[in-house]
């Protein structure tokens, strides 16, 4: 099975990779480019920025630790029946959110794989026997995840039920509960930037009309779970009550409503398993019918991926690049108007915002909005959509 | 059929004390099975004697040339017959009436049950207010090492299940004066421990043994089992963990710190930042603020694009277009 769940993950990540190109905050995180997550698996991810490839290399890497997550999900169902392990393993795998993010190099699945860990340690039947080793290193897994990504914290109330369910006493208790967080935020103040992000995606959306905001969270709390495993998910933490699901899964949703982004679907996965496992628990499924449960939520997956498809062009960065690569020209290339870290992640020379007096150190120019005062016996262009100019060989001669 | 509580009372200089405890012990036990082990390390006294005198349920274990109250308990534990093993000190300090308490408690839970001063309803009479402080800090040190939660692991009052002991005595390195914690510090995870409330009485007769070396012993005591592991000492490496990363982060922060202090000064370099990034063509994200002070900031522009990136860090005056390469480049 871990053969096929591979097979599974790296086709996935193949079709990622043949859209060609990267995202802007996949190029972020390769780049290593400090802000706003924090540096952990940035600075990972930036030790193989010489391979070729490299993006390649972790959207396989990435979608094989997203698949392989279900022997989580298998061994959080332990003590149901095998048909509702395997419906719950398959509703991880073929649920909107994680077979669509499957691939990407992004923080957000990562985050949910954590958090996935954090869900199975809270769900062991006996935290009082966990050994201070144990809860040692998840101490530092819970470090090591807040450095990851800031979000992780939304499910804070679990880790903090972990130890407070354990033996040790309560000084460690607070210290691994609460040390992270408190140097997490330590980290946060060292960049000004990062603060600022924090202030700007909890702003920017304020314009749009709150149907607006109740409609989006509606949909990535469908899409988190493919509705299925959504609608077991919400039974489940609301029948059983247990505070810290309940609380992070408050957490995630006044995240989500705010933040505005598809791709924070895949936060309520975890919590959507959990509620589904506790369900099973208390009302075991007849197992007759529950495979075919499976049709419909891969069907809403399928659905999500025609009618908001993630796996879209990435733009022409790539391609753009390439082009001017082969050149073989030298010096800075200047882009006019806003664009992506995509573009810094494609070249292979430093680039810049375009400003006519960057003219004479450049060997071309990107024009994402019009290119105002390029002189055409300066340059020429090279490429209509986007516009590309380069410089004419004999200037190039002089410079 | 009713387990068999063994109960250890190691003595020193203890004649006076001794026979009305042992009174005391019998009516506690009254319709038990039990038995008393004196363990005596050779009393001038002849505390040892008199224990002798009083014959049936007591046995005596008389050590001549050794002395410590820890290895007297393990020894006394080492030839008990009973299922239920415990302690308490010969001095009258401690209630004999908790004893039934305590064994129903570890018959029922298979564990330990301490007789804890600080645990609710426990108290302890006639010490003054710098005995208790110390006796504070000494027990918080001792929790360290504790991997249950516990109010008074520094207790001498406990009894605990047989076949518990028989796993963890291995383990066991018996000095000074504080068995229970190295009991404790030892316990598998998921042991039952229970806290009887213990109202800690005054010395009936005699001296204390409490002195500087005793105090050090306890030191040692638990510095050592902090070396092998035990109880709070991941939490005390994870806690050196984040110290030494906040202490890496905090001069960072504290060059910056005035623009999180004073707004007004934060909005106006963020407005310096957004124009020498216009200025010079930058990326905003290829820019991290190093430090701020009054007329200007240090910044470091790093190109971020794939294989070396160029970073540079520049000295910037406010509102003034001039780059000055930093002439201590940290």
């Amino acid at each position: 099975m871990t053969f096929i769940f591979g097979m599974y993950g790296i086709a996935l990540a193949l079709l990622q990779w043949t859209a060609g190109g990267v995202r802007t905050d996949e190029a972020k995180y390769l780049l290593n480019i400090p802000y706003p997550q924090p540096p952990v698996m940035r600075f990972i991810l930036s030790l193989t920025e010489n391979i070729p490839h490299q993006d390649l290399l972790w959207r396989i890497l990435f979608a094989l630790i997203l698949v392989w997550a279900v022997t989580l999900v298998w061994n959080m169902s332990e003590g149901l029946s095998r048909t509702a392990r395997l419906f719950l393993s398959g509703a991880w795998l073929l649920s909107a959110a994680v077979a669509l993010q499957t691939g990407t190099i992004m923080m957000a699945p990562l985050t949910a794989v954590q958090a996935l860990v954090i869900v199975a340690v809270a769900f062991t039947k006996k935290p009082k026997e966990f050994s201070p080793a144990f809860l040692f290193l998840f101490g530092l897994f819970w470090l090591a995840s807040l450095f990851t990504a800031y979000q992780i914290v939304l499910f804070f109330p679990l880790v903090a039920a972990v130890y407070l369910r354990s033996s040790i006493s309560r000084w460690q208790q607070a210290l691994y509960i609460s040390g992270p967080v408190i140097l997490v935020f330590a980290y946060a103040l060292t960049n000004p930037f990062i603060l600022g992000s924090f202030i700007n995606a909890g702003s920017e959306n304020l314009d749009i009309p709150l149907s607006w905001w109740v409609w989006f969270l509606l949909r990535e709390w469908i899409t988190g779970g493919s509705l299925v495993l959504s609608i077991l998910g919400v039974a489940g933490l609301i029948l059983h009550r247990r505070w810290e699901l309940l609380l992070s899964f408050l957490l995630v949703s006044a995240f989500v409503f705010l933040s505005f982004r598809d791709y924070y679907d895949i936060y309520f996965t975890p919590l959507w398993i959990a509620g589904a496992v506790l369900l099973f628990r208390a009302h075991p499924p007849r197992d007759g019918w529950l495979p075919w449960f499976l049709v419909p939520l891969t069907g809403v997956t399928i659905l999500t991926a025609v009618l908001l498809p993630s796996i879209t062009p990435l733009g022409p960065a790539r391609e753009v690049m390439a082009m001017l690569q082969e050149r073989h020209a030298t010096g800075a290339i200047l882009i006019s108007g806003p664009f992506g870290h995509q573009w810094q992640y494609e070249s292979r020379f430093p680039v810049r915002r375009y400003e006519p007096e960057f003219l004479g150190e450049t060997q071309a120019v990107i024009c994402l909005n019009p290119c105002e005062k390029i002189e055409r016996s300066r340059f020429e262009k090279i490429r209509k959509r986007p516009e590309v100019w380069v410089k004419r060989a004999l200037d190039s001669d002089l410079d | 059929m009713r387990p068999m509580f063994s109960l250890i009372l190691p003595t020193y200089n203890e004649a006076k004390n001794l026979p009305a405890l042992l009174r005391e012990i019998d009516a506690a036990f009254s319709g038990m099975a039990y038995e008393i082990i004196v363990v005596d390390d050779d009393s001038p006294d002849r505390t040892w004697e008199i224990a002798e005198h009083v014959g049936g349920k007591v046995r005596v274990l008389r050590r001549i040339g050794k002395r410590g109250l820890s290895s007297a308990v393990t020894e006394g534990f080492s030839i008990a017959r009973g299922d239920i093993l415990a302690v308490m000190d010969a001095d009258g300090q401690h209630d004999p009436a908790l004893l039934p308490t305590m064994a129903k408690l570890v018959s029922k839970n298979h564990g330990l049950v301490l007789g804890s001063r600080y645990a609710k309803g426990g108290s302890i009479e006639g010490w003054v207010e710098s005995r208790h402080f110390a006796s504070r800090v000494a027990t918080a040190f001792g929790l360290l090492v504790c991997r249950h939660r516990v109010t008074d692991p520094m207790s001498g009052f406990f009894a605990i299940d047989r076949s518990l002991f028989d796993r963890i005595k291995k383990h066991l390195r018996p000095r000074g004066f504080k068995i229970l914690l190295e009991i404790i510090s030892w316990l598998p995870a998921g042991t039952s421990v229970d806290e009887a409330p213990l109202v800690f009485r005054l010395r009936k007769a005699g001296e204390s043994k409490l002195n500087a070396q005793v105090e050090l012993q306890y030191l040692w005591q638990v510095l050592s089992l902090l070396l092998k592991g035990r109880g709070g000492s991941q939490g005390i490496f994870f806690a050196v963990v984040l110290a030494v990363t906040l202490l890496d982060f905090t001069p960072r922060i504290l060059a910056i710190g005035r623009i999180y202090i004073d707004p007004a000064f934060g909005r106006m370099v963020q407005t310096e930042m957004n124009r020498i990034a216009s200025e010079q063509g930058w990326v905003l994200s290829d820019i991290a603020l190093r430090e701020v002070r009054e007329g200007g900031m240090r910044v470091v522009h790093r190109q971020h694009h794939r294989g070396r990136d160029e970073s540079a860090c520049y000295d910037i005056a406010f509102r003034s277009s001039t780059l000055r390469t930093c002439r201590d480049d940290s």
